[in-house]
């Protein structure tokens, strides 16, 4: 089915992938950084912009070929047209991002973490949370003072999925490493953060890029297994 | 990823290309910059276990990896809380504000812009600079604009513990220094007894050790609780508590000597002690008093000697309790009428006093109601006819419950701690005063209603200041004041809110600029361990680094005194452990004067902890004692240097609603009083599982909630005439708001009474729309928001009449808790 008809609604069916789709491990980290960003924190007016020019048309046309990133893609587009005041725009989001991931909206909110819907407690900071800092550790990366979050923040765990990506070999223990990692990490909870964002968010923004997050993940984990 | 197969290979090639292409890593670089950052990060992170404090007393944290993992007790707490599990909840919580925020509207628009949608608006973050400049533009535009009277800095609250991270001394500080504000005097807790007592007995009293409870365990025969339940407020203490009264307790219940309960709920105190229950309605406890002083009276079982050597003014009591002043003698049936107590209970209770060495241990919550001046009056007029106060293990006391009162104390050195600038007034640590004018905190929204007006407090007569701006550190005014519905639209006259905390609590959600500040955990401190015994002082040693952008209350209040120009006077150069080591010091050379032995500042830290022994006065202190023993030479702090029955000076105010002895008046509203809109009394007593309403957003809940609410008790008889039964949501309500909470049916609570707990966390169904449904159960959404009288001016959280039904409706989300899925 066409997946770029702007101005669609979001679809929540996702059509199988054939082995002939698989993506290049290159752009696997190129949307694992690009969904990581997503997350990572509101985005500023200069990235709205960025995504207005041509170069960002060209990206959202790209992304937007594929069923499992439309339903971001034309929030994206929706945000930054050209009748839209992206100051305002970019206020909205801030908003939307403070109410769902920042803890303003209390219950009615997904925390971006893996610590929140893994723990019994809820509690942050909990062993998922170790687990990202070794896995950072063993790759010889590290979150910068910047970005003042936990190591299983979902930006941080979808970057290191594209590191692993980037690093990606066609080997066995490469491949199950990012199976591995995958599995824990993220699959282990972020159908459960999609859903809390779709019931949460009034913007749907949020509710769209978790959307596409999440089948995003699934076709990945399909497509290493 | 599915290829369209009708796409030409053209797009398909395009795709390739581009995502590849030098275009697409720029982009990418523009709206996806890289987040993590090559080199692996330093191992210096903390390990191993930290020795830490809190309200609930101190604790050893166990760190992994940076991670706080785990808690226990203190080993020399002999009673640690069930709740440090939900102190490290606290720290952990999503809820945490995790960065400065400011409301969009006021962002975009300035101050006092759209504040009808305070709580509802959106929050945008912005950096600690854009924020603090913000702070340092309101406050010097207010100032500048409207004068030193605009800004009410009274901020009220639980604070957390220690002598330095003090932020409401802290923000104090730097007002002081950037010109003024307004104050606010007393306490939510105490504050209609804190300004009588001083007239009775000359102390505030409620913040005073009492007879030790190793005199009350052997010299007491009867002990007396009267609207306390000491085994769930005991758990916490001002600074650090030392749990020395559940010990208190224990040997007391070892004895088997015998303990009443006057309270219309059983509580748990009552069921640990196996006590007998007395049930009367609420808010007439001054009938209930007043008839047994009538029968000790005429039963002539009152003690004259006592009356006549040590108290003032019986004389002009006792027309009144007979009744020759006013046609109405107080007798025990007149009172049984009243309170619902039969009068031969009245009557049997006044002959056990007499006859017994008896303690009356009264709460707060007496206090915390209409005309709740009059209760502890009465007590003490009670206690004096029974003439024992002074006697080890009899008269009367006010703090049993609180902050373990009774606690044997040590003869330890007193640590000092950050000042605000302003004059310390004897008595309580933070009844400080400084400002260009002040309140009594409990009419904060009198004041925005009605800027200007006059109000009487204490003997005087006071204008409410025209107040534009609060600034709001370690506090919930949306929790612990009265009447939440009026007290959302009167907010509203504040054109700039400032809420500084840990969390997103109610009251920053109705603010406007929100700074996120360091748990106790996050930063170095110390503190004193036993608010009266003093028996050690504990280093409160950081366990985690700040999460988040968290900043420490002293950083954050320097930054802006520093932008006032003031910095240097505010830290007067010094770091956090210069001042510690400076408080620490102070304490070495008291104790050098005293002869006590106190280790050097480094092995102290090292250790932890120094305590101090138990001496023989504080195991055998008897309150009262020396004024018993020679009431000239130790004369009480009152005019007439004795306990005042009938007070001259309060005469000599003439409040209708406070007359110069202990006197019965009708409550604003009360169960089964005169007109009473509502069938039922609402009790908001101290819950178990938190403190206020701190801890409230932890796993602690799962304690005590019902059907994921606030727990309800109601009567067995009340639920079956409604159709209630054990578990349903249901919706209490009055006049003044609604809540959903879950009902917990029982017969260990009289009829018609119910009760919620105090301190649960606001939930508006829609945030700013008057009279909204509260979906947690915050309690105060019914309370009813007026003085206790004009001497006093303190709240009356216990004041309220309210109905009951099973909630039918459709339950709307609770969303006050950020709880992930399940939780």
């Amino acid at each position: 089915m066409p997946a770029v008809n702007q101005g669609d609604a979001p679809t929540k069916d996702h059509a199988p992938s054939g082995p002939e789709d698989l993506l290049s491990d290159a752009e696997r980290a190129f949307i694992y950084r690009w969904f990581a960003a997503l997350f990572a924190r509101e985005p500023s007016v200069e990235m709205l912009s960025a995504y207005r020019s041509d170069e960002g048309r060209a990206l959202l046309n790209e992304l937007g070929r594929w069923d499992t990133l439309a339903p971001v893609v034309v929030q994206i587009r929706r945000q930054t047209a050209p009748s839209e005041d992206l100051a305002t725009r970019a206020m909205d989001l801030a908003g939307a991002f403070s109410r769902l991931f920042l803890g303003v909206a209390g219950r009615r909110s997904a925390p971006p973490y893996e610590s929140a819907y893994v723990s019994d407690t809820g509690r942050l900071f909990q062993e998922p949370s170790a687990r990202a800092a070794e896995f950072l550790q063993d790759l010889d990366l590290k979150v910068p003072d910047g970005f003042p979050e936990p190591p299983d923040h979902l930006a941080v765990q979808l970057s290191i999925m594209a590191e692993l990506a980037d690093r990606s070999e066609a080997t066995d223990e490469s491949i199950s490493r990012q199976q591995w990692f995958l599995d824990q990490s993220l699959m282990s909870w972020v159908g459960d953060f999609r859903d809390d964002c779709v019931k949460a968010d009034r913007s749907g923004f949020y509710a769209a890029a978790a959307e596409s997050l999440a089948a995003f993940l699934h076709e990945d984990a399909r497509h290493l297994g | 990823m599915p290829i369209n197969n009708a796409r030409t290979s053209k797009l398909d090639l395009t795709r390739r290309q581009f995502l590849g292409s030098t275009a697409a890593a720029g982009v990418l670089g523009a709206v996806a910059p890289s987040l993590l950052v090559r080199g692996a990060a330093q191992a210096a992170v903390m390990d191993g276990e930290v020795l830490s404090a809190s309200h609930w007393g101190a604790f050893r944290a166990t760190v992994e990896g940076g991670r706080w993992t785990g808690v226990r007790g203190w080993e020399n707490d002999p009673h640690p809380s069930h709740q440090l599990e939900g102190v490290m909840d606290s720290v952990y919580s999503p809820t945490r504000i995790k960065y400065p925020m400011v409301r969009r509207a006021f962002l975009e628009k300035g101050p006092g812009a759209d504040v009808e949608t305070r709580g509802a608006d959106d929050f945008v973050r912005v950096s600690w600079d854009q924020a603090l400049d913000l702070v340092v533009k309101e406050l010097q535009r207010v100032e500048e604009t409207y004068g030193p009277a605009a800004t009410y800095a009274g901020s009220y609250g639980w604070k957390s513990p220690g002598k330095l991270h003090n932020c409401q001394n802290l923000m104090r500080r730097m007002l002081n220094l950037k010109g003024s504000f307004v104050n606010s005097s007393g306490d939510y807790s105490t504050g209609a007894s804190q300004v009588i007592m001083p007239h009775v007995m000359g102390t505030l009293e409620v913040y005073e050790q009492q007879t030790v409870w190793p005199v009350i365990v052997e010299s007491t025969d009867l002990l007396v609780f009267w609207g306390a339940d000491p085994m769930v407020t005991n758990q916490i203490g001002w600074i650090i508590p030392d749990h020395g009264g559940f010990a208190g307790m224990e040997d007391f219940k070892a004895t088997g000597k015998p303990v009443i309960f006057i309270d219309p709920v059983r509580n748990e105190s009552c069921d640990f002690f196996g006590a007998e229950w007395i049930a009367p309605k609420p808010q007439t406890d001054v009938p209930m008093m007043l008839g047994i002083a009538h029968t000790l009276y005429t039963e002539n079982l009152h003690d004259t000697d006592f009356l006549d050597e040590y108290t003032f003014g019986f004389d002009k009591f006792l027309p009144y309790l007979t009744g020759e002043s006013d046609g109405t003698p107080k007798t025990a049936e007149w009172a049984a009428d009243i309170c619902g107590i039969p009068a031969d209970t009245i009557k049997e209770l006044a002959r056990r006093f007499a006859d017994n060495r008896t303690m009356l241990a009264s709460g707060w919550s007496l206090q915390r109601q209409h005309h709740g001046e009059q209760r502890h009056w009465m007590l003490v007029v009670l206690a004096s006819m029974l003439g024992q106060i002074g006697l080890p293990g009899g008269g009367f006391g006010l703090s049993y419950h609180y902050s373990n009162g009774g606690s044997p104390g040590a003869n330890g050195p007193v640590l000092p701690g950050i000042t605000d600038g302003g004059t310390a007034v004897e008595g309580a640590a933070w009844l400080t005063e400084s400002g260009a004018a002040s309140i009594p905190l409990a009419r904060v929204v009198d004041m925005l209603e009605n800027p200007g007006g006059e109000f009487d407090f204490n003997g005087k007569r006071e204008t409410f200041p025209d107040v534009k701006m609060t600034y709001w550190t370690g506090g919930n005014p949306f929790a612990h004041h009265q009447d939440r519905n009026r007290m959302v639209k009167a907010w509203q006259k504040f054109e700039t809110v400032i809420v500084q905390d840990f969390q997103w609590t109610a009251t920053a959600r109705f603010a406007d600029i929100v700074l996120p500040a360091t748990t106790s955990y996050e930063r170095n401190d110390i503190e004193q361990y036993g608010d009266y015994s003093l028996k050690a002082i504990i280093a409160m040693k950081q366990v985690v680094e700040p999460l988040f952008e968290a900043r420490n209350d002293y950083d954050i209040f320097a930054d802006i005194s520093e932008r006032l120009g003031k910095g240097r006077e505010f830290t007067e150069g010094k770091s956090e452990m210069d001042w510690i080591m400076e408080f620490y010091g102070e304490a070495e050379k008291q104790a050098q004067a005293k002869n006590i032995d106190m280790p050097s500042f480094d092995e102290f830290w090292e250790t932890g902890f120094v305590e101090f022994p138990v001496s023989e006065a504080g195991r055998s202190f008897v309150r009262y004692q020396d004024y018993r023993e020679d009431p000239l030479l130790e004369p009480l702090g009152t005019p007439t240097g004795k306990i005042e029955i009938y007070s001259n000076n309060i005469e000599k105010m003439g409040y209708d609603d406070c007359p110069p002895h202990p006197t019965w008046m009708e409550p604003v509203e009360r169960l089964d009083g005169p007109g009473a809109k509502y069938p039922l009394h609402v009790a908001t007593s101290h819950p178990r599982g938190r403190l206020h309403s701190q801890l409230c957003g932890t796993k602690l809940r799962d304690t005590y909630t019902i059907a994921d609410r606030e727990p309800c008790l109601i009567n067995t008889d009340d639920a079956a005439a409604r159709g209630i039964s054990d578990g349903d949501v249901v919706r209490v309500f009055n006049d003044r708001g609604q809540i959903l909470v879950g009902a917990k049916v029982t017969d260990a609570i009289r009829p018609g009474v119910i009760r919620v707990n105090e301190g649960g966390w606001y939930d508006p169904v829609e945030p700013g729309a008057p009279g909204t449904l509260d979906s947690y159960g915050d309690v105060n959404c019914l309370t009813v928001d007026i003085g206790t009288s004009s001497l006093a001016q303190g709240n009356c959280g216990h004041t309220a009449v309210a109905d009951v039904e099973k909630f039918t409706g459709t339950l709307p989300p609770i969303n006050v808790f950020s709880t992930p899925k399940n939780g």
